[in-house]
């Protein structure tokens, strides 16, 4: 060959080079194009349900896992050729994951778990594909669904979701207080634990329970500090603003929001006796019926307590709910789960919410699919069939799924507030970029001056209004 | 030729030089530029503008924000040098023991330094998990299990809560965690002092301090101080212990820089005030490194 045909040759290779690459790159942004533009209005088929995709659990329990992983299964069987690649994280390293894949614009799973009050910061960071217009599909009457947040009567549930008047997400399960206890320990005490002991569990909204002012007299009665042993109080969670925020929603207090949307008016109502009121009650728990160094704990450390017979009750948040109950259970052979009620119920909004990511690479179709299929609705070959509506852990609705009652029960539940900071609040906030996470933060650290004494709930709820006003000035 | 000779030290540095570029100075850059951008993550629209010193003005000026960063800042350098002045007496005390001949004569040199060592090779942060269930402040914990069966506590103390006792719990926690390093260290350089020099000493009527204090200090001073001065900061830049053993709580008593970014960056989302504190705590480093470099020197 002469140099000249060796250059020929070169230049030929180039140009076809040049004119794949070019086809490529027509065919992947068209691909693009069509992926992100899906026609909503189509019954996703089976056929086109193909690919990996990778999914973000934060249910690390080994019911949970085992759950999700026969979820995935049937899931394969039903769309041959996908698969789904799990990865569980703790809830406290989720989210803190998401924001640096989001940040970095790199690694961002297909579809993650992510808690209520995050769905909103990642639409505003434009990490979440909008899901409107399949949400409005999936509500179409006849499509064999009976989910109450496709019902156009229920649609709180997808508070969290929503952001500028769009939706981001597909709620999966709300959130509910409870009381974890060691039955011995109480009982022994003299007390009859609601749920277990006490006759009257109709599940009607009139059953035995213990309110607050009951729970807190559980606590004081097991106390005895000669023995090392504490009744308990405190929340299984840290930081201690959960504890806050549901004392706060004791007292009904709330932040109250500009309404309507736009108009500059805010209103604290823990800026009053009532605030004064929650600091009493944390100082009261941390000081008279939790060890020092309580302010420390973790969930394990209050577990290893209960498990010592050292602690009598906590308030937990149990995420994903039936898991973690079970599990808890489990461990816990002498523990007990009942409910607490009052206005410590169920959240107003979806606690987890499945959503899907922005990106590139993101299988849209099946990411879809996936969503539907853990909603329970359920598609093979073109139909769509029926399911019951699963995913609403409260404790008092566990044997109610067949319950031709369960709807009306549920909706009588709902307008409860969970905590402050529901989120419609959350909602309303958005557009207004308050960094809920320093009024948090701020909430937490006052709450901990109370509580180990460093100031007297007055002016640990004084400072924590001031610099909640000057975070909402800033805005 | 002589071209090839000229350049090819630098085609053989050319490696080092991408990696020290990509690991060590575009993220130093990035985190300098970025400390002078809006970069708060929910309001992606604004982020990446230039903003100047407003960042700073944030951390250290806002009556918001001022009053934590200078309680971080305080708290830094109270942690650092007395955690590092902690740890280096701990490893020049044990330092000093394991050259001791006796050691040498029981053979027990090798299996000393292995069990010294297990804490230096432990990951930090299951380290400092451990010495936080130690420190319950029940009698649950090991520690105060202990102290009460032996009757030194009458009752249970509250090691990660108590203000007197917070910063001690950590520090012996930290120092556990870093005297080996220490030790090592000072235990290479004592080796290389010669026998001689006791052995006149002794027959001049030396006694063991004076031997130290005229002997071994002035000898093994210009491996201390760079060894100091690394531990200063290394623990001045760490985050692991004190987040796994309080989180900067209670009610950010025991706040420390390192912490206080990643509160900025993670929590808050408002990476452009993270990398201003980023920002300072690198000034605080070179100059720690510019005085090492002359305290070298003058050794």
């Amino acid at each position: 060959m002469t140099e000249d045909s060796r250059k020929m040759s070169r230049r030929s290779f180039l140009k076809y080079a040049a004119a794949g690459v070019a086809a490529v790159a027509v065919a992947g942004g068209g691909y693009s194009y069509y992926a992100s533009t899906l026609a909503p209005k189509e019954v996703i088929p089976t056929s086109e349900v193909k690919g990996k995709i990778l999914y973000w659990s934060w249910d690390t329990t080994d019911v949970g896992i085992v759950d999700i992983k026969d979820r995935i299964s049937r899931f394969t069987d039903t769309y041959p050729g996908t698969s789904i690649e799990l990865v569980t994280i703790p809830l406290a390293d989720i989210n803190k994951k998401l924001a640096a894949a989001i940040t970095a614009k790199k690694g961002m799973p297909d579809v993650a778990e992510v808690n209520g009050p995050n769905v909103m910061p990642y639409a505003a960071m434009g990490a979440l594909v909008p899901v409107d217009e399949y949400l409005n599909t999936w509500r179409t009457p006849g499509r064999g669904s009976n989910a109450p947040f496709l019902k156009d009567d229920y649609t709180a549930v997808l508070d969290y979701c929503e952001y500028k008047d769009h939706y981001y997400g597909f709620p999966i399960s709300q959130g509910c207080m409870t009381v974890v206890v060691h039955k011995d320990m109480v009982r022994q005490a003299g007390f009859k634990i609601p749920g277990l002991d006490t006759p009257n569990n109709k599940h009607d909204g009139t059953d035995d329970t213990w309110t607050w002012e009951q729970y807190r007299e559980v606590r004081r009665a097991l106390t005895d500090k000669s023995k090392d042993v504490w009744g308990g109080g405190g929340s299984g969670l840290t930081p201690h603003w959960h504890l806050w925020s549901m004392l706060c929603y004791q007292q009904d207090l709330k932040i109250i929001f500009p309404e309507p949307k736009g108009s500059d008016k805010y209103a604290l109502d823990f800026d009053s006796d009532r605030g004064v009121a929650v600091m009493e009650e944390i100082a009261d728990e941390f000081q008279n019926t939790l060890p020092k160094g309580a302010v420390n704990w973790e969930q394990t450390d209050y577990q290893n307590m209960m498990q010592a017979k050292k602690l009598a009750c906590y308030v937990s948040n149990p995420e994903p709910f039936q898991s973690v109950m079970a599990q808890t259970e489990r461990k816990f052979p002498g523990v007990s789960i009942p409910p607490l009620r009052g206005k410590v119920k169920a959240s107003k909004s979806g606690n987890r919410n499945l959503c899907i990511f922005q990106s590139p690479e993101v299988n849209l179709r099946a990411s879809l699919a996936w969503c539907r299929y853990y909603l329970g609705i359920q598609e093979y070959k073109g139909k769509v069939y029926n399911y019951a509506y699963n995913i609403l852990h409260l404790p008092v609705l566990k044997s109610d799924l067949k319950d031709p009652k369960y709807m009306e029960n549920l909706k009588d539940d709902l307008p409860y507030y969970y905590g402050v900071i529901d989120g419609s609040a959350v909602g309303r906030a958005m557009p207004k970029h308050v960094n809920w996470a320093k009024i948090s933060t701020a909430a937490a650290k006052y709450c901990e001056k109370a509580a180990i004494g460093e100031l007297s709930p007055e002016k640990a709820n004084r400072a924590l209004v001031d610099e909640t006003w000057q975070y909402l000035k800033q805005t | 030729m002589r071209l090839r000779r000229i350049t090819s030290p630098y085609l053989f540095l050319l490696p080092l030089i991408a990696v020290e570029f990509a690991v060590i100075l575009f993220p130093l850059f990035t985190i300098v530029r970025t400390s002078f951008q809006f970069y708060f993550l929910l309001r992606p629209e604004k982020v990446g503008s230039w903003i100047g010193l407003e960042n700073y003005w944030a951390v250290f000026v806002d009556s918001l924000n001022a009053p934590l960063t200078f309680w971080s800042l305080r708290n830094s350098i109270f942690w650092a040098f007395a955690n590092t002045t902690f740890r280096f007496l701990l490893g020049v005390g044990v330092a000093m023991l394991l050259s001791q001949p006796v050691f040498r004569r029981l053979k027990l040199t090798g299996l000393t330094r292995v069990l010294v060592l297990t804490s230096w090779v432990t990951p930090g942060i299951i380290g400092m998990a451990i010495w936080r269930l130690m420190y319950q402040s029940t009698t649950l914990g090991f520690l105060n299990a202990a102290l009460t069966q032996v009757g030194i506590l009458s009752e249970p103390v509250a090691w990660l809560e108590d203000p007197s006792l917070i910063w001690l719990s950590c520090i012996i926690a930290s120092a556990w965690k870093g005297f080996p390093f220490v030790t090592i260290v000072l235990s290479a350089a004592l080796v290389t002092i010669p026998k001689e020099y006791y052995d006149s000493a002794a027959v001049d009527g030396a006694s063991g301090l004076r031997r130290f204090w005229h002997i071994t200090l002035p000898l093994v001073l210009p491996v201390a101080i760079p060894t100091y001065v690394t531990q200063l900061m290394w623990t001045f830049n760490n985050f692991v212990q004190i987040h796994t053993l309080t989180r900067g709580g209670p009610a950010d008593r025991t706040m420390i820089l390192p912490i206080l970014v990643f509160r900025h960056a993670f929590e808050y989302l408002e990476l452009g005030m993270a990398s201003a504190l980023g920002a300072f705590m690198l000034v605080v480093v070179l100059v720690s490194v510019y005085l090492q470099h002359k305290l070298v020197r003058y050794g």
